[in-house]
C-alpha cells in the first residue's frame, strides 16, 4: 500500500492544503510520496522534504507545467502511476485538485471520491452531500483510489522534522492543447480564508460594498480573514473568491463571526463546522441563530464599530 | 459576457446586443415599428450581415449540454431510515442550478450565431424528460434522454455519466460540451473533467467567462483567491460556475414551443456504455442546528 500526494504550489511556495492532504495520506497507512511538477520547483522540493510523513518526493520539471494545466499534468501522473503502482492518489480539494484528479481517474477508469472529510479505512471514506446536509460513507472498490481531501477536515502535517528523499522523474511530452495565459489573484494582507483561525463574514445586511470596511477594520484587529455570503457576492458587494458556502469556500475556523447574514442553507454548508459561531443580525428569526453558539440581535452598524472599539482598548 | 470575433476585414467586432437572433452592431435597440397602425410588428432597422465565425469547416457547430434532475435546492432533504439513500418520493425536483447556467450559455452562443445547434442531454428515469423540456423551453433545439432506471440509476456516478456524455459527444459530432461544474445533490464536481479525459479534449472548468476565438476558446476560470485565464483548443469541455451568466426564465410561448421539440430516447447499451459501478454508499443525516439557546436580546 502506498499513496501519491499531488503537491499544489506556485513554484515558489507550497499551497497549505497540500499539508492537509499529506495528513490524510498518512492516515491511509503505507508510504507517502509527493509529486512536485512545475517549471522551477527546487524551493518547493526543499519545503516538502522537511514535512513529516513524506518518504519520497518525485520531481518533474518542464516548461509545459506552467499554470498546472490538467491536460499536461495528467499524462505525467499516469506515467508515474505506471512506474510506482500507488494504491491511492490524492490531492487537496482546491480548484487545482478538483480540476486535475477526476481527469486522472477517468484515464485510469476508476471512480474518484471528491472532497472526503474522514477516512474510515483505506477503502472507505466519508464525504458530505447535499451541501453538507447529509453524510455519505463511500466504499470504493476501485483498484486505485483517487481522492480529493477537504482541507478543513484534516490537520496540516508538521513542516519540520521530516527527511524525504527526492528523485527526478521524466517529464511527459507536452500535450499542447491548452495554454495558460494569466492569473489575477485578489491581493490581501489578511490570512487566507480557508486556513484562518478567525473569519468575519458579511451578508446582504451590510447594504453596500463600502460598508464591508466595517468588517475589514474588525478583522484586522483580530487577525481574521473576511468572507461573504453568496447574497453579498451576487449583489456585487465583494468578489466571488470571498464567498463562503456550498458553492464557495468551506471554512472551519476556531471562531466564525457572521454579520448581517440570514443563514441560507447554502451558506451554512460552508461554515457550520466552525468551532464557535457568533451571529449578529437584527432579525431574531434569522436561521443563522439556529447554528450560532452566540447570537447578538442588534443593528450591525452599531454593534460592529462597538466591537472594534472594544478591541482597541 | 462579451463575445469577440474576427469579421471578414479581420476587424474585431463586439456583439453588443442580440434580439430575435439577429446580431446588431453598434445600434443596439434600434428596432422601429413597421406601421403606426399596429405598432406591434417590429422590423429590424438595419440588418447587419451575420458575424463571420472562424469555425473550421469540419466542425459541426453543435453544443451538447448536460442537464441533471436533482432535488430542488430549496427542499430540506431527509435521509431514509435504513440509511440507503435520500428520500426522493414526493419531493420537488428541478434542474440542477449549474446545469441551468450551462444551458443559458449554450443558448447565448447560438443566439450570437457562434454555433448552430444546442442539444440537451439527461441520463436518468422517465422524469428526466421534464428536465430536458425545461432546457428546450430555455432555447435548446432538441433533447436526448438516456434512460437509466431502478437499481442501475441508484448506483451510477459521474464516471458512468461521463462515459455516456463522451459517447454522445462523438456520436453527435459536438464541438463543445457544456456542463454545470457540480450537481447540488452529490456535490461531486467530476463529470466535466472526466468527460474531457475520456474524449482526450481540453477542459475549461469553473468558467466565469467564455470567449470564442476561431477554433480556440478563452476561458476565465474561478480559482482559489481569484481568476485565471486559459486558452484551449476546440473541441473542448467547459463547466459552468455561478458567475458565467444569469439563466433566463422560460416564457409561456417558449414552453409551448418546447412541447413540439424532439426528445430522442436511448439506453446506455445503445451507446456501448457499461454501467458497472464499483462504489457503494451509505448515508447519514446531519444535524443542521447545533444549539437552540444562548441568544442575547
Amino acid at each position: 500500500q502506498s499513496t501519491l500526494v499531488v503537491a499544489e504550489h506556485n513554484n515558489d511556495k507550497l499551497t497549505p492544503i497540500t499539508l492537509n492532504a499529506i495528513t490524510a495520506a498518512s492516515q491511509l497507512g503505507g508510504e507517502v510520496s509527493c509529486l512536485v511538477a512545475g517549471t522551477d520547483c527546487a524551493k518547493v522540493v526543499a519545503e516538502i522534504s522537511a514535512v513529516q510523513g513524506v518518504k519520497k518526493i518525485l520531481v518533474a520539471q518542464h516548461d509545459s507545467y506552467k499554470g498546472s494545466l490538467p491536460e499536461e499534468l495528467t499524462p505525467l501522473i499516469l506515467a508515474v502511476q505506471k512506474q510506482f503502482s500507488f494504491t491511492h492518489i490524492c490531492a487537496g480539494s482546491s480548484a487545482f485538485g478538483k480540476n486535475l484528479l477526476p481527469r486522472v481517474a477517468a484515464k485510469l477508469d476508476v471512480a474518484p471520491v471528491s472532497d472526503i472529510i474522514e477516512i474510515k479505512s483505506p477503502d472507505t471514506f466519508v464525504r458530505t452531500i447535499y451541501a453538507g446536509n447529509a453524510l455519505s460513507t463511500v466504499k470504493c472498490n476501485e483498484a486505485v483510489k483517487v481522492l480529493t481531501v477537504r482541507g478543513t477536515a484534516f490537520e496540516p502535517a508538521a513542516t519540520e522534522g521530516g527527511s524525504a528523499s527526492s528523485e527526478d522523474v521524466a517529464a511527459s511530452s507536452p500535450a499542447g492543447v491548452s495554454e495558460w495565459l494569466e492569473q489575477c489573484l485578489t491581493k490581501s494582507d489578511r490570512p487566507e480564508l480557508t486556513s484562518a483561525k478567525v473569519v468575519v463574514s458579511g451578508g446582504r445586511g451590510l447594504k453596500s460594498g463600502d460598508n464591508f470596511k466595517l468588517l475589514f477594520d474588525l478583522a484586522d484587529k483580530m487577525n481574521a480573514a473576511v468572507g461573504a455570503s453568496r447574497a453579498a457576492v451576487d449583489a456585487g458587494y465583494c468578489p466571488n473568491d470571498m464567498q463562503v458556502g456550498q458553492t464557495g469556500k468551506m471554512v472551519a475556523p476556531e471562531l466564525y463571526i457572521a454579520v448581517g447574514i440570514s443563514g441560507a442553507i447554502q451558506h451554512l454548508a460552508g461554515m457550520k463546522d466552525s468551532k464557535t459561531i457568533v451571529a449578529i443580525n437584527k432579525d431574531p428569526e434569522a436561521p443563522i441563530f439556529q447554528v450560532a453558539d452566540y447570537g447578538l440581535v442588534a443593528d450591525l452598524f452599531k454593534a460592529v464599530p462597538e466591537m472594534t472599539e472594544a478591541l482597541n482598548k | 459576457m462579451n463575445l469577440t470575433t474576427q469579421s471578414a476585414a479581420s476587424q474585431p467586432i463586439k456583439v453588443e446586443s442580440v434580439g430575435f437572433g439577429w446580431p446588431l452592431i453598434g445600434c443596439a435597440g434600434r428596432w422601429l415599428p413597421s406601421g403606426a397602425s399596429t405598432g406591434f410588428t417590429l422590423k429590424c432597422f438595419r440588418r447587419v450581415p451575420r458575424v463571420k465565425v472562424n469555425v473550421s469547416s469540419t466542425m459541426s457547430g453543435r453544443v451538447l449540454v448536460g442537464v441533471k434532475r436533482v432535488i430542488d435546492y430549496a427542499v430540506k432533504i431527509r435521509v431514509k431510515p435504513d440509511n440507503s439513500g435520500v428520500v426522493t418520493d414526493g419531493v420537488k425536483h428541478s434542474m440542477n442550478p449549474f446545469c441551468e447556467i450551462a444551458v443559458e450559455e449554450a443558448v447565448k452562443l447560438k443566439e450570437k450565431k457562434f454555433i448552430k445547434e444546442v442539444v440537451a442531454v439527461s441520463c436518468g428515469p422517465q422524469q428526466s424528460q421534464e428536465t430536458i423540456r425545461t432546457a428546450l423551453a430555455m432555447g435548446a433545439d432538441r433533447g436526448i434522454h438516456v434512460e437509466v432506471t431502478g437499481k442501475e440509476y441508484e448506483n451510477i456516478g459521474p464516471l458512468q455519466i461521463s462515459k455516456i456524455m463522451a459517447a454522445l459527444a462523438k456520436k453527435e459530432d459536438a464541438q463543445l460540451v457544456i456542463l454545470g461544474k457540480q450537481a447540488i445533490d452529490d456535490d461531486c464536481n467530476q463529470t466535466g473533467q472526466m468527460t474531457a479525459a475520456l474524449l482526450d479534449w481540453p477542459q475549461g472548468t469553473f468558467a466565469s467567462e467564455l470567449t470564442l476565438e476561431g477554433d480556440k476558446i478563452k476561458v476565465v476560470r474561478e480559482i482559489d483567491g481569484g481568476l485565471e485565464t486559459i486558452k484551449i483548443n476546440m473541441p473542448a469541455v467547459v463547466t459552468a460556475d455561478l458567475r458565467l451568466n444569469t439563466p433566463r426564465y422560460a416564457t409561456l410561448p417558449n414552453i409551448m414551443k418546447a412541447k413540439k421539440k424532439k426528445i430522442a430516447n436511448m439506453k446506455p447499451a445503445d451507446l456501448g456504455v457499461d454501467l458497472t459501478s464499483r462504489r457503494r454508499g451509505r448515508y447519514r443525516g446531519r444535524r443542521s442546528a447545533r444549539r437552540e439557546e444562548g441568544t442575547v436580546y
